[in-house]
């Protein structure tokens, strides 16, 4: 009993020795760039395709020899959508790695990351578009894609412009998660009473949990108000529920997803549910390989990620990050911290990102790139999403 | 060194500290802990305080269910309830943290009580259930009453201030959690030499027989129940003003469960093994990211399973604990020290 | 028929099919706390298990569905007979909030590994039944919602059967009574308690697996090892009966607060009010409906 006791002793002593020690065995003279992403959570459906889009430019910026010869080493730690662990995880980004930029995924932890981010000079690139990241001005946070709540208003112009019967308006509901980003964009919404302002009557609006196994009564209730569409911000998750249980209840409704509905393994789920299904698709899909852009990604994943055989709308997300980050590395010449970075980026003016996504334009007021996006509806045999408008501008 | 301790008056048999072998050890861990953010980095203070702050909820729970005998999984309900006390009473109200903090451990104690009012009828497996049921409600009320609490978006919580020396980084923070750490430990174990400590114990060990003797075990349940919480409420708004910031997310039953762990790997009934357990249950899941990270570039795909693995390793260790040593650390070191104290007469 | 009728009987035959599910898992439930006094925190994850082997058994290795279904059963056998064996044996007569931290770890190092094994992405089954609505007296209810409850309805009433009329059923309801007497009369309590495990897992994989041809399987499937408890507390602990009834009763009550009170409340009552229910139960009356009353004796 006493050697056993004693060797566990010894041997925590030991990893505690290690722990407090061991530290700095990283090459000198590379670039820092950390990620607080979700690859576990309820939320990594989508988050580990963006996850991987960072992870896999970065490595593609190495594989061609890095910025003017120095390497990115890119931390990425699994948060799994739990605020206290994204907490612990910035700390020890910063305090122990020395990061100078970071890449985010959550709404909320985003969002109570700014003060954070500000005080430590540390650029973050949320992979949440929900707009109070960038509105009100804040000056370390950047956000490349239109927000949720522009979004949403573009898709109720689109509802608005389809005929429905004389004598009455177009009947909206809201299906959100109870999550963050379900929640903030629906607040901003309602405060800023767009659905009036836009001349359609909001007859509902329901929560779905982001863990929900089931939405009947959800539905049932949804069913009752007659909505002619359902503006559903949820991830595909509890969105698969919702719009199954939607079908099984027979809510016959017109469904406009936001921007993280644009997933094929959603698709898959949902199967014949999903016909009709309209989403924002603030850049091109990883299937539309026109795009000069979306060819590079197939390009690199074809040489080094052979088994990869899809590319999510998110690892877009996630790449285009990477595109960003590295130009305004390039541009910040040999200010290579979190406030070179942050100057850098804001002289972007419209951007190029070979054809993925309208030019991003960054200023010193205004870190959203782009407030344009594309109607696409899903086509369930093909598994894929076409698109069924241009390029749509909303105005701030 | 004595071969044993022989008391023969009271005075000496209740005393903490029993030798003097005992009090300069004391002496020399003192110290180091005063000087340790001198030779440390940040990031291990940061882990440090994190630790201190759940001895605090942690004692509370122990006394609660190592030394009452009350199951109570709804522990991180009441963490809640002092944190988000604390902040509304700092944001909203503008009291300073020094007036936040009490109020929200005697609030906590107060809500504490109430959910100790089912203890009067029920016990054991139904209490369990009961503190677990309390844990979902609490954390609705705090995601609902978004007017009070921010819903789910969180609050943020202002740094303690003291004749404006703010306290806002973690070495600053350091030595304020090291005294809270420290009145917790001492408190908790005195709390034990006292009448109340003592019908406490009496309560776990056999409840209708102290009921006979003339223990009022109501009145006592509730008052562990309240105890408890203050400990918790005292812990939550130590976590909130250190962190800047709170969300219901903090305080969901993985919480609870976490500071269950705490006290039973530590040690059910010792004082001395929750400091240990909570110690222990920081300090892996830490030593796994780290572990996580430097091995990134052989196992590339090992970020996906590192929380996974964490969840094993923490129930694994869970399971072995109870299996092999269901008295937890405490007992480990108790074994340690008697035979390092008797050598080389050990006996085993 | 009148809209509020409508809405209210839907709710309710919606609740009716949730209910059958809970009722099944709760089963299961009880009999392990039954026969060795254990909560078992680990209930959810026993669910998420069958769900997993069989979907694995049926897309990785092609196997139809009949058989998957069986080979499940027999994979959960033995999961829970080993578990019995290696963890919980060494339990019997520690303090009881061992036992129960013991089940609270046991979930978390399934769904790890689980999780190891399966990652995290939401699976289907291929599709058995089709998800239209069948109409019946103006309601709607969706073949798969039809046919998953008159299983699960089935599969509760054959294991209530076998506890009340096999020989293997009685011996259990002995041990559950009082262990001596059960030993004195030839009973092998260790047997009983593999045993016991055993159909608690096979039935926890019966529901499992109808979950998650209903939606789809994740780990967020685990949560319905705690939903189980307002199902328990109601019925009553230790009774069969209790825990198929609080099963229904809590499907159905699920989904009217849902339906009724959501909208006052904005949303999230669906899932709270199972718990409010709970503390209520417990304070008028803790044993359940059907539970047996405790005397203890000093």
């Amino acid at each position: 009993m006493e050697r056993r006791n004693l060797l566990l002793v010894l041997g925590m002593a030991a990893l505690v020795f290690v722990f407090l020690n061991g530290s700095s065995a990283y090459a000198k003279e590379t670039i820092k760039i950390g990620g607080i992403v979700d690859l576990t959570g309820p939320t990594n459906d989508i988050g580990v395709p963006y996850a991987e889009g960072a992870a896999d430019y970065f490595d593609k910026i190495n594989k061609e020899g890095g910025i003017k010869g120095r390497l990115i080493e890119y931390f990425p730690i699994d948060y799994a959508y739990k605020l206290p662990q994204a907490m612990a995880a910035y700390k020890r980004l910063v305090t122990e790695h020395n990061i100078i930029a970071l890449i985010g995924w959550g709404t909320g932890d985003c969002k109570a990351r700014i003060p954070l981010i500000n005080k430590d000079k540390v650029p973050q690139f949320p992979a949440s578009f929900a707009l109070d990241q960038t509105e009100p001005y804040t000056s370390y946070n950047f956000a490349h894609m239109i927000s949720y709540e522009h979004q949403i208003i573009g898709m109720i112009q689109y509802a608005k412009s389809k005929p429905v019967e004389k004598g009455r308006k177009v009947r909206i509901a809201y299906v959100y998660s109870d999550a963050e980003y379900g929640r903030a964009p629906i607040r901003v919404l309602k405060e800023r009473n767009i659905a009036e302002k836009m001349g359609v009557e909001l007859v509902d609006e329901q929560i779905i949990s982001q863990a929900a196994t089931e939405a009947v009564s959800q539905a049932l209730t949804l069913k009752k108000a007659k909505p002619d569409y359902a503006i559903v911000v949820l991830t595909p998750k509890p969105a698969s529920v919702f719009i199954k249980d939607a079908k099984k209840v027979g809510l016959e409704t017109t469904i406009l997803g936001f921007s993280f509905l644009g997933d094929y393994s959603l698709l898959k789920l949902l199967g014949d549910a999903g016909k009709g299904l309209i989403v924002a698709a603030p850049c091109s899909y990883g299937h539309e390989m026109d795009v000069p852009g979306i060819k590079k990604i197939w390009d690199y994943n074809k040489k080094y990620r052979p088994e990869r055989k899809v590319i999510d709308l998110q690892y877009v997300y996630g790449w285009l990050y990477g595109m960003m980050i590295e130009e305004g590395l390039k541009r910040a010449g040999d200010k290579l911290t979190g406030e070179g970075l942050k100057d850098a980026l804001e002289t972007f003016r419209n951007f190029e990102t070979d054809g993925i996504s309208r030019p991003l334009t960054f200023t010193s007021t205004d870190h959203r790139g782009s407030y344009e996006f594309k109607l696409s509806i899903a086509n369930p045999e093909k598994g894929t999403f076409e698109s069924i408008s241009d390029w749509i501008k909303v105005e701030k | 060194m004595p071969c044993g301790l022989f008391h023969t008056i009271y005075k000496t048999d209740e005393r903490i500290f029993k030798t003097i072998w005992v009090k300069s050890w004391l002496v020399a861990f003192a110290l180091f802990l005063i000087l340790l953010p001198l030779f440390v980095r940040d990031y291990i203070l940061y882990v440090t305080n994190m630790i201190f702050i759940f001895v605090v909820g942690a004692i509370g729970l122990n006394i609660l269910t190592g030394f009452t005998g009350q199951i109570s999984i709804g522990h991180g309900a009441f963490v809640a309830v002092g944190a988000y006390t604390s902040a509304i009473l700092t944001t909203k109200f503008g009291l300073p943290f020094w007036v936040a903090l009490p109020i929200a451990g005697f609030f906590a104690a107060f809500i504490g009580m109430i959910f100790g009012i089912p203890s009067l009828r029920i016990k054991g497996l139904y209490l369990a259930i009961a503190t677990l049921a309390a844990q979902f409600i609490i954390e609705y009320t705090i995601v609902h009453w978004e007017r009070l609490t921010n819903g789910i978006t969180g609050m943020s919580v202002p740094s303690p201030t003291l004749f404006g020396f703010v306290f806002d980084n973690d070495r600053k923070f350091y030595y304020l959690l090291l005294i809270f750490a420290v009145m917790a430990v001492a408190s908790g174990r005195n709390l034990f030499r006292t009448r109340v400590g003592r019908a406490f114990i009496a309560i776990r060990d056999r409840d209708i027989s102290a009921e006979l003797i003339g223990v009022n075990i109501f009145k006592y349940k509730l008052l562990a129940f309240g105890i408890s919480s203050f400990y918790a409420g005292v812990a939550g708004s130590l976590w909130g003003h250190y962190t800047n910031v709170i969300t219901p997310e903090h305080f969901t039953i993985v919480l609870s469960i976490d500071y269950l762990a705490m006290i039973i790997v530590g040690g059910l009934g010792s004082i001395l093994g929750t400091v240990f357990g909570v110690a222990f249950i920081i300090i892996v899941p830490e030593l796994l990211t780290t572990a996580g990270i430097l091995l990134k570039s052989t196992f590339g795909e090992i970020t996906t399973l590192i929380s996974a693995i964490k969840g094993l390793v923490f129930g694994v260790t869970i399971i072995l604990f109870l299996v092999f040593e269901p008295d937890g650390l405490s007992e480990i070191w108790r074994r340690t020290r008697d035979y390092w104290k008797l050598w080389p007469f050990s006996y085993r | 028929m009148s809209e509020n009728i409508a809405f209210l009987a839907q709710l309710f035959l919606t609740g009716l099919v949730l209910g059958s599910v809970y009722a099944l898992v709760a089963l299961g439930f009880v009999l392990i706390y039954k026969a060795t006094s254990i909560l078992n925190f680990a209930q959810g994850e026993l669910l998420m298990f069958g769900a997993y082997v069989c979907l694995t058994l049926i897309i990785g290795l092609g196997i139809p569905f009949f058989w998957a279904f069986f080979l499940t059963l027999a994979f959960s056998f033995i999961l829970a007979v080993l578990l019995e064996r290696v963890i919980l044996r060494p339990m019997i007569g520690e303090h009881i909030i061992s036992v129960i931290m013991v089940t609270i770890a046991l979930s978390v190092v399934l769904r790890s590994l689980i999780q190891i094994v399966w990652g995290t992405e939401t699976k289907v089954f291929p599709r058995i039944f089709s998800e239209e609505p069948i109409r019946f007296f103006g309601l709607f209810i969706a073949e798969i919602h039809l046919y998953s409850m008159i299983f699960a309805i089935i599969c509760v009433a054959l294991f209530a059967l076998f506890f009340k009329f096999s020989a293997a059923g009685i011996a259990m309801r002995v041990t559950a009574f009082d262990q001596q007497i059960a030993q004195s009369l030839g009973i092998n309590i260790k047997k009983i308690f593999a045993l016991s495990w055993a159909i608690s897992a096979i039935v926890s994989s019966i529901g499992g697996i109808i979950l998650g041809n209903i939606n789809g399987i994740n780990n967020a499937l685990a949560a319905m090892g705690l939903k189980v408890f307002p199902c328990v507390i109601l019925g009553g602990l230790d009774s069969i009966i209790g825990a198929i009834v609080g099963g229904f009763f809590i499907g159905i009550l699920e989904n009217l607060a849902g339906g009724y009170l959501d909208p006052i409340f904005g949303g999230g009552v669906k899932d709270v009010a199972p718990f409010v229910f709970l503390v209520v139960m417990l304070m008028i009356k803790p044993y359940g409906l059907f539970g047996k009353i405790k005397i203890e004796r000093l």
